[in-house]
């Protein structure tokens, strides 16, 4: 039994996260209770989560459920036991996440659609007499194909004529990435990873061309919202704050929102537009090339898939279609933003699409690296699915073999692998402009690398080109 | 670009009529977002309106925005497959 507070949630008073077989649940501690009871009975929670943009949740009980208390784990933290806790209000069990996800791992448009989603709940929180007490791209998650708040406890009673506590948050977490990633650089998106709240605004400043500033949003919102920052940073005196009234504050949202809305990345004209594989497979070797994938995912059965190399998701699909929640990374922001846009068209509830590099994948960061949890800590998944990928780690990265097995047996109990051999036309690209010193990158020297981590459960030529496909079971 | 122009009048004026106004709160540190937010939110209105006439004016001689793809209506609980 493990009911230690999880380790992003140590900050806010209201409340905490916590475990307890395996279930998530959601301490509101009594200090928060009027706000709680704010937020269920003024009917702002129903319209929310009926509006699928709050997560919902089921009260367990008023104090807590001391369940099995009676057999504690020996390593039950010493820091929180539910049962004694005099502090606690109420005792939450939300829906759960499949898998959290983090801002640095959101491609242009799920980032967009996370900022709007906040104002719309803050939006709607006014109407209601509540307000978000921050505006974090971390209490966004994606979940069944949509962006959905996650944070209940961040909904306070809006004091009439207050400014939005949230404001330099939502600038920060939303705003200056958004701008960054479409007037300057979509790589610049990589800023979230090292500054967990957020851009700096006098970084944004810095970094944004002078045309962001013919943008009247970015103008007011950054680029002075830095220079106040900065002129009152070193105010030692408290200063009084002109009154700010509801409906000022409701068209500073919609303005705001008119803003994230205006802003917008297309990858043409940039590295990022050539975007495609330019699969080497004749039409045939795909059709065959699906078909042995869907049936290993037939076989296998698995209840989650991880995609890595997804590309724009078309494989990431026949898990999906089988209605298998799916994860397809990729490293190229073009395709994982043109992968979204799909599956929100498509309205494909099984897929989230994700940046990652497989070679730096997202580490554990924040206090005590416990904030925000690394890749293989969200894991593993079920299967994974690594389709033409190993080339681009054992030659464009000169990861050796046996290191991509060892990496795999931590990400997944089941594979589903091709291998790319030398003579692909892919791999030759590869090769043309590097010493070839790549002599263990053999079909062989594969299967044998991988036997040490994994069994082979089946595998297949691809008809029509040199691949191989494996299905592997990790070995226990 | 015309929500720029008006405000960018206002946006001259001095920030200290902000401090100003009767006591409201105190805060801490990130007062500037605060003192900022409150100028913004009083002109916002001014902009929402602007905003609002000058897409009007471009709609009419043909130059409104193409409606962006990437976010279908959010997804209500009926496209929820459980």
């Amino acid at each position: 039994m493990n009911e230690s507070p999880l380790g992003a949630s140590f900050r806010d008073p209201s409340g905490f996260l916590f475990e307890r077989d395996g279930v998530l649940y959601r301490r509101v501690q009594r200090s928060y209770a009027a706000h709680y009871d704010c937020l269920m009975q003024s009917g702002l929670y129903t319209q929310l989560v009926d509006a699928g943009q709050l997560i919902p949740h089921e009260t367990i009980d008023s104090a807590i459920d001391p369940g099995p208390a009676s057999n504690p784990a020996p390593d039950l933290a010493p820091e929180f036991d539910p049962s004694t806790d005099s502090d606690g209000y109420l005792t939450l069990k939300p829906e759960r996440v499949d898998f959290v996800s983090y801002p640095y791992e959101w491609s242009f448009s799920q980032l967009r659609a996370a900022a709007l989603l906040t104002l719309r709940v803050q939006q709607t929180a006014l109407q209601f007499g509540m307000t978000l007490k921050d505006a974090s791209a971390y209490n966004v998650q994606f979940h069944h194909g949509a962006p959905v708040f996650i944070d209940t406890l961040s909904f306070e009673i809006y004091e009439p004529d207050s400014p939005w506590i949230g404001y330099r948050q939502f600038c920060q977490h939303f705003l200056a990435p958004l701008a960054l990633m479409s007037y300057c650089d979509i790589r610049l998106a990589k800023l979230l990873r090292v500054n967990l709240d957020g851009v700096p605004l006098d970084l944004a400043r810095k970094l944004l061309p002078r045309r962001a500033w013919l943008n009247i949003h970015l103008f007011m919102h950054i680029r002075m919202h830095a220079g106040y920052q900065s002129r009152y940073q070193t105010v030692t005196e408290k200063v009084k704050v002109r009154p700010v009234p509801k409906k000022s504050l409701e068209n500073l949202l919609t303005a705001l929102a008119s803003g994230v809305e205006k802003l917008q990345w297309d990858a043409s004209g940039t590295e990022w537009a050539d975007y495609t594989d330019g699969d080497s497979y004749s039409e045939g070797a795909e059709a065959h090339k699906r078909q042995i994938v869907g049936d290993y995912l037939d076989r296998a059965q698995p209840k989650s898939v991880w995609d890595l190399g997804a590309n724009t998701g078309e494989y990431s699909r026949l898990a999906t279609q089988r209605g298998i929640r799916t994860l397809a990374f990729d490293v190229d922001p073009a395709c994982v933003d043109r992968n979204y846009r799909a599956m929100r068209r498509e309205r494909d509830t099984n897929l989230l699409p994700l940046l990652l590099d497989l070679a730096n994948p997202s580490p554990g960061l924040g206090w005590a690296h416990e904030e925000r949890a690394s890749l293989v800590d969200r894991g593993p998944a079920d299967l994974v699915m690594a389709l033409a990928l190993i080339h681009h780690l054992a030659i464009s990265n000169n990861v050796p073999l046996e290191r991509i097995a060892d990496w795999f047996a931590r990400l997944a109990n089941r594979l589903i692998i091709e291998f790319v051999p030398k003579s692909d036309p892919k791999v030759q690209v590869l090769l043309a402009n590097r010493a070839d010193g790549f002599d263990n990158y053999t079909t062989k020297a594969f299967e044998s690398a991988f036997a040490s981590r994994f069994e082979t459960e089946a595998s297949s030529p691809i008809p029509g080109s040199d691949r191989q496909l494996y299905l592997m079971r990790r070995l226990s | 670009m015309l929500g720029w122009m008006v405000s960018s009048v206002m946006l001259t004026a001095d920030p200290t009529i902000v401090l100003h106004g009767p006591l409201l709160a105190y805060v801490d540190p990130g007062a500037g977002s605060f003192l900022l937010q409150a100028l913004l939110a009083a002109m916002a209105g001014i902009i929402v309106t602007v905003n609002l006439y000058w897409q009007k004016i471009k709609t009419l001689f043909g130059m409104g925005s193409k409606p962006d793809d990437s976010e279908t209506p959010p997804a209500g609980p009926e496209s929820r497959d459980e």
